[in-house]
């Protein structure tokens, strides 16, 4: 079975194309062993089943990230029969500057000129016979997101992959200076290199270029090294600037030459998309722009999600649950069971869904439209001082409703790091059921004051995390450095299939957590082992935080369910009224460690999917640790100061 | 006469002499388009001493204020 491959640069339509045309099936999968993914799909083209793989959108093929590396590595192993190179249009000279890494590979490759479209709007006219002959390459100008052009784009592919002769190209000679330098380092490379399918000239350029996983392969060679660096210094002094950038320049302009030779450039039109994006980027409108966009993206989410919840939770437990409760009574096992199992289900159905759909089709669409990169530039400042990248303030602001999608939202961000301490951040938001907890605990009885203080405190806390966290792990790149695309229309069917297929992934994650958690705590109560949940955990309620026995349950096991955490709470103390049961100091307590011990299972699990089970360990250990501390001091406070 | 593009006023063009800084930093850029030898012209600032919005040769990018104090060009 033929299989193509998808390569091209962020933001250039490459995988508008790839759901164009797998539709809904389509697996994502890692590189082995690493957490780069790639998504597969088998799909027919013009009568033919092809295998179509997405590689991740990368910049260049350098090895400066896992997501180059790998693309790069998937290409010289030849595991593609052809690949085709989406480019956007309107930015053709960056995007060849793409195309010639590529080249260099040496695998037959078509080019998919994307977003036509939008070049007559720029103003841009190109001459696609020009171009595929400078390059020696098919050129298929397409519209992905209104399929034009895809199946001839397709059926070119074939034809490249039964006769890769036709399209692989060589790739054009750098400057003579350069030639020379390269020529020289081919000359010193030990004899037997070949790695990888990787020739002799592709080495000398990518040594030259400071490409870490070629430097790695001649680390140990210092009678090479030593060579080496005497081209290499030779070449940096003619051109006063390092070698790695001398190459850029030279692929620069290379590229440059040939959009010279095959643009004719025009007067663009403005139109509506220009004026709304100076209104979101406007240094100070912007902001409010900003602060609009979130606004609304919460009220979506969370009036379609209280619309549903009631009826949804009303209708569930009437139909279902109340009948099998009868039909098993609930002081047998299997009625204990069944019930745990179909409150779980209901609270995935009715209490999160409702929240988590909305949220991915709002997320959704501002990624589309293109908004997200802007509200990351102009936030950047406010994170920056706090050690994180602009993009994480969605995650966070997600995260008081609640920490699971906030998580699965962690993915707009593309570094991993940024990811791990995002997500940890998250963990210490106040989702709604711990806001819940210190609005119904510390407001109810002591006052709103008291309430706010704690989620003051909880802020405080949060950016000190954040900022102890960001120069724990140094960051790759010293600041923000993000492209940013034209603004789009969305197209319905994509965004469609795009909520979709996270949606897919949620479910079979946090629901199945939720369901185990449900049936976990209902066993507990069958059982009665409250007391041995209780007598454990002595030492954090009774020494250390000055707790009754009785709250144990309710204080950690909430991470179970932490929206029943004060419904646990009364149930354990046997009585609605709390005051009779806890002192204002005692409130005050669990409620504080309540806000920062995990939120539940369901966010430790998401954690360990979407990031990793090492941060999902060391984030719970690092909530634990805080809630004690702060939970402790809290304690010893209110001795100090009358609540 | 060289100066910092951080200190470039909004609304100019330069052109980029030379990028100070890790081998990362230079890679993260050139990658972007920015390299000696480029026309930048810087679009816009955030507000609040906040970053830089440029124009790259028709590509839009934004980079943090250090980073662009990183970046020397010419007016």
């Amino acid at each position: 079975m033929i299989r193509i491959a998808i390569a091209g640069q962020p933001n250039s339509g490459k995988s508008t194309l790839f759901n164009q045309v797998a539709g809904y099936r389509q697996i994502t999968s890692n590189f082995p062993g690493k957490t780069v993914q790639y998504v597969l799909s088998k799909v027919s083209v013009a009568g033919e089943v092809t295998e179509l793989v997405d590689l991740p959108g990368t910049y260049s093929l350098t090895s400066s990230d896992d997501a180059e590396l790998e693309a790069r590595n998937y290409i010289l192993r030849g595991e593609a029969d052809v690949v085709i190179n989406v480019i956007d249009a309107t930015l053709l000279g960056r995007s060849l500057e793409f195309t010639l890494q590529l080249m260099q590979l040496g695998k037959p490759f078509v080019i998919c000129l994307n977003m036509m479209d939008e070049t007559e709007h720029k103003g841009l006219k190109i001459n696609i016979e020009k171009l595929s002959r400078l390059l020696g390459l098919p050129v298929v100008p397409t519209v992905a997101s209104r399929g034009k052009g895809v199946l001839d784009l397709f059926v070119t592919a074939l034809k490249v992959a039964r006769n890769p002769t036709i399209a692989t190209p060589k790739p054009p000679k750098f400057s003579s200076d350069v030639e020379e330098a390269i020529s020289d380092v081919m000359e010193i490379l030990p004899k037997k290199t070949k790695h990888a399918g990787v020739d002799k000239k592709l080495s000398a350029i990518k040594l030259l270029e400071q490409d870490e996983l070629f430097w790695d392969k001649f680390r140990d060679d210092s009678g090479f090294i030593k060579k080496f660096e005497l081209v290499k210094s030779r070449l940096e002094a003619d051109r006063g600037m390092p070698s790695d950038l001398v190459i850029s320049s030279e692929r620069h302009a290379i590229a440059m030459a040939w959009f010279e030779e095959a643009v004719t450039v025009t007067q663009a039109k403005i139109g509506l998309a220009h004026k709304a994006d100076e209104i979101m980027t406007h240094p100070y409108l912007g902001y409010l722009v900003a602060a609009a966009v979130l606004y609304t993206l919460f009220q979506f989410i969370f009036i379609a999600g209280s619309v549903l919840q009631e009826p949804l939770m009303t209708t569930f437990t009437q139909y279902i649950i109340t009948p099998v409760d009868t039909l098993l009574g609930r002081d047998t096992l299997p009625g204990a069971l069944a019930n745990g199992l179909l409150q779980g289900v209901a609270a995935g159905l009715a209490v999160n869904l409702p929240y988590v759909v909305p949220l991915l089709i709002g997320l959704a669409v501002l990624e589309d439209v293109g908004y997200l990169p802007r509200a990351a530039f102009m936030l950047d400042t406010f994170m920056h001082r706090v050690g994180l990248h602009g993009k994480a303030i969605f995650p966070l602001l997600l995260g008081y409703g609640c920490s699971v999608p906030a998580i699965m939202a962690t993915r707009i961000m593309e570094s991993r790091r940024d990811r791990m301490i995002t997500s940890t951040l998250v963990l210490l938001v106040p989702c709604s059921g711990r806001i819940i907890v210190i609005l119904g605990l510390v407001g109810f009885y002591i006052g709103m004051n008291a309430a706010f203080a704690i989620l003051a405190l909880d802020l405080v806390v949060i950016m000190a995390v954040g900022f102890v966290l960001s120069r724990l792990m140094p960051q790759v790149t010293p600041g923000l450095i993000l492209e940013i695309p034209d603004l789009r229309r969305p197209i319905p069917k994509i965004l469609l299939q795009k909520t979709w297929l996270r949606l897919k992934e949620f479910l079979i994650i946090a629901w199945p957590i939720l369901v185990v958690s449900s049936v976990i705590l209902s066993l507990i109560e069958f059982y009665g082992i409250s007391n041995i949940f209780n007598n454990m955990l002595t030492p954090l309620t009774s020494n250390l935080l000055g707790l009754p026995l009785l709250t144990g349950v309710p204080l950690v096991l909430s991470i179970l369910r932490k929206e029943l955490a004060l419904i646990m709470l009364s149930e354990a103390l046997d009585t609605w009224d709390l005051s009779l049961a806890l002192t204002h100091a005692q409130m005050l307590t669990f409620a504080v460690f309540t806000t920062f011990f995990i939120p539940c299972f369901t966010s430790i699990g998401i954690i360990g999917k979407e990031i990793g089970w090492k941060t999902a360990i060391q984030s719970t250990l690092l909530t634990l640790l805080l809630a004690t501390l702060l939970a402790t001091m809290t304690r010893f406070l209110t001795t100090l100061i009358p609540v | 006469m060289s100066v910092r593009l951080s200190d470039v006023q909004t609304g100019s063009s330069c052109t980029v002499l030379k990028i100070r800084g890790s081998l990362r930093v230079r890679q993260h850029l050139a990658k972007l388009g920015v390299l000696p030898g480029i026309k930048v012209t810087v679009e816009k600032e955030a507000g609040f001493r906040g970053g830089l919005l440029l124009d790259i040769q028709g590509k839009k990018i934004g980079i943090g204020r250090t980073v662009a104090a990183k970046v020397l060009v010419e007016l």
